[in-house]
């Protein structure tokens, strides 16, 4: 491949699976562990940065990188203008609000019309509580959201659910799904046209590797849950 | 403390004298490009009633302008956020009987509160043309033609225009019944080419088979020429049909003219799906994720000002040209002055009737006014990128002599001023 393209990953809970994923297609000996930003790739022509996962529609955005593998929650968060063609399938998580559970024993989510929440999901959360009339106030918060509602910084939080352990170790109990999310492939608008048969290679043949998507119906997948009615 | 008044509000954008001089020569690249197609500049008033926009642009538009009333009457006056609605506005009523085609340029501001990202700003500058009169592809083509032409002029090279139709996409929705919300969906999904998204919606929605196939298709339309073949059997209404027909030709067409390689076509590109009534494009360049020109056919905007009229135009974004060229290299010229006169004499009349005879020239002249020694002159004169230094008088410098500096290189000779008052243009040599 005479063109060299850039393709960003999230450090961190979805950096398995890209590697996984990279490995399938002939893109190997990446040390994951030492502590280099950027790894060349010569058989595939690829350069491949390490980023944190929340820095990569940035780098794609911009351009500094041409393509990006990023957890949808991100994607819905920030909205980057970018393409957005593969779901990848791994990296399952629910982006869900959760509260103590004493207080979800006396509460009815129907009366709610103004909750303070603690999240990195800012935006996210904003828009789910506005377009249900209801008020919110956010506590921006960069880690450790759960922590907020034992110590009284707000009632509740808006965060990421795996398997809802961690909920559950701190008392907590999830009151509504706001969005599902998987990894996704990204790629920079211009790249998409000016290397386009290299971009374009590079989507089939990462295509072709990622698991058959769930059946449509009835299953997790990572589509906003923005219209569900909350419960 | 009193409040330090430096702050400027969002997107509000200040080109110092280099960033002028480099927004000027795009502002000339194109225009030049403009002319030698022979399109003629038009000037619209930067503000105008809230009506004229809202007549010919949708709601997305609408409310990023930005808007205030009217002293005289109260009524809402808006700063321009799009010129062509003007343009069309003009053309509809002054322009009525003019013969067509028209050929009409433009370089101006435009308002908008859109995020500033990607050196886009909330004022920001557009250079662009507008061809009225003409439903043929031809039309189409050169203006296809221009924004290449536009794009080698500024020294741009690997970029590529993706060209479409929204009558493709609109053809495939007239056979689906589907509510508005879903319909904007599909575009969002269709605009990221985010094909699980649209897998869902599709299951939603539950198209005809055939037209649920083009949906999920319409991602992978994108391509060179093979793609009208693989679009091909997935238009199978009148609209679609025609819509894939005038991309055809215009295809042809670009063959002939040498551009193909430089389109792609993308049956899948959804947007500023409102405004266009017919094929639309936009032209990317590497390394940047934002369109830099964009453009397309238009045939209902005059009409909305009460004149049928088909159209098509496209326009540059200046400061994204901008910000490309400095990513890609290319260099732009910033001269200074042509000359700088250090007169050490009392009188300063030497100085005077020197620079006075070189602008007549047409050269530009700069005087050193501040009383300093010539070291420091000649250090300011640097810094101005002056080309050459004329030093009257002073301790180094005879009566009725100048001594020329080429501030680059430091190489100095001697003159008479008054052979050089006869004949000034021998201080260029």
């Amino acid at each position: 491949m005479s063109e060299r393209l850039t393709l960003a990953l999230p450090k961190g809970r979805l950096l398995d699976g890209a590697l996984g994923l990279l490995r399938d297609i002939g893109v190997d000996g990446i040390d994951a562990d030492s502590r280099r930003l950027i790894f060349t790739d010569p058989a595939r022509g690829l350069r491949l940065l390490f980023l944190k996962p929340a820095d990569v529609p940035a780098y794609v955005t911009y351009g500094a990188a041409d393509l990006g593998i990023v957890g949808k929650d991100i994607l819905l968060e920030q909205e980057p203008d970018v393409y957005e063609p593969l779901d990848l399938g791994f990296g399952f998580c629910r982006l869900v609000v959760a509260e103590p559970r004493e207080l979800w024993q006396r509460d009815d989510p129907a009366k709610w019309s103004w909750v303070r929440v603690a999240t990195k999901y800012a935006r996210m959360t904003e828009r789910y509580f506005s377009e249900r009339g209801i008020q919110v106030e956010i506590v921006r918060l960069d880690g450790s959201i759960e922590l907020a509602p034992l110590v009284g910084l707000a009632e509740r939080i808006v965060d990421l659910v795996q398997t809802g352990e961690t909920l559950r170790a701190n008392g907590l109990v999830e009151v509504a799904e706001i969005a599902r999310s998987t990894a996704r492939l990204i790629v920079n608008r211009a790249s998409m046209k000016t290397e386009y048969s290299a971009v374009t290679q590079l989507i089939d043949d990462l295509g072709k590797r990622t698991q058959p998507p769930a059946p449509r119906t009835g299953h997790p997948r990572i589509e906003p849950a923005s219209r569900r009615p909350l419960q | 403390m009193r409040p330090v008044l430096t702050q400027l509000p969002k997107g509000a954008r200040i080109y110092l004298p280099d960033e002028v001089a480099r927004k000027r020569h795009v502002e000339a690249c194109l225009f030049d490009v403009f002319r030698r197609w022979g399109y003629r500049e038009i000037v619209t008033p930067t503000f105008e009633f809230f009506d004229v926009l809202a007549v010919a642009t949708d709601q997305a538009m609408q409310g990023n302008a930005f808007t205030f009333v009217d002293r005289e009457t109260g009524r809402m006056l808006v700063l321009r956020a799009d010129i062509t609605p003007q343009i069309a506005r003009i053309v509809a009523t002054r322009l009525r009987d003019e013969p067509k085609p028209l050929r009409l340029s433009y370089v101006t501001n435009v308002f908008r509160y859109d995020e500033p990202q990607l050196a886009h700003y909330r004022e920001f500058y557009q250079a662009g043309v507008e061809l009225i009169g003409l439903d043929k592809p031809e039309a189409e083509v050169e203006i296809l033609a221009m924004t290449v032409e536009s794009l080698r002029a500024l020294g741009l090279g690997r970029f590529q225009l993706d060209v479409g139709h929204p009558d493709f996409f609109r053809g495939l929705m007239e056979e689906v019944k589907t509510d508005a919300a879903h319909e904007r969906e599909l575009r969002t999904a269709l605009a990221r080419k985010d094909r699980s998204t649209l897998e869902r919606l599709v299951d939603e929605v539950a198209p005809p088979a055939h037209v649920g196939d083009a949906l999920l298709a319409l991602p992978t339309l994108f391509g060179h020429a093979e793609v009208l073949e693989r679009a091909a059997p997935f238009a199978r209404n009148k609209r679609a049909e025609r819509a894939l027909g005038n991309l055809a030709e215009v295809y042809r067409l670009l063959t002939i003219y040498g551009l193909a390689d430089a389109v792609l076509l993308d049956l899948g590109g959804v947007r500023g799906f409102d405004y266009y009534s017919g094929m639309y494009f936009e032209a990317y360049v590497a390394e940047f994720g934002a369109a830099i020109a964009a453009g397309g056919r238009y045939d209902h905007m005059v009409g909305r000002f009460g004149y049928d009229c088909p159209a098509v135009g496209f326009a540059f974004d200046i400061a994204r040209a901008l910000s490309v060229m400095e990513t890609q290299g290319v260099d732009v010229a910033l001269p200074g002055p042509d000359f700088f006169i250090i007169d050490f004499t009392p009188e300063k009349t030497a100085a005077l009737s020197l620079a006075r005879r070189l602008r007549d020239l047409g050269r530009s002249v700069a005087r050193d006014i501040v009383t300093r020694g010539l070291d420091e002159s000649l250090a300011y004169a640097r810094a101005q990128r002056v080309r050459r230094a004329l030093v009257v008088g002073g301790p180094r410098v005879p009566a009725g002599e100048v001594l020329v500096i080429d501030v680059a290189t430091g190489r100095e000779r001697s003159a008479r001023i008054d052979a050089m008052l006869e004949h000034p243009e021998r201080l260029d040599a």
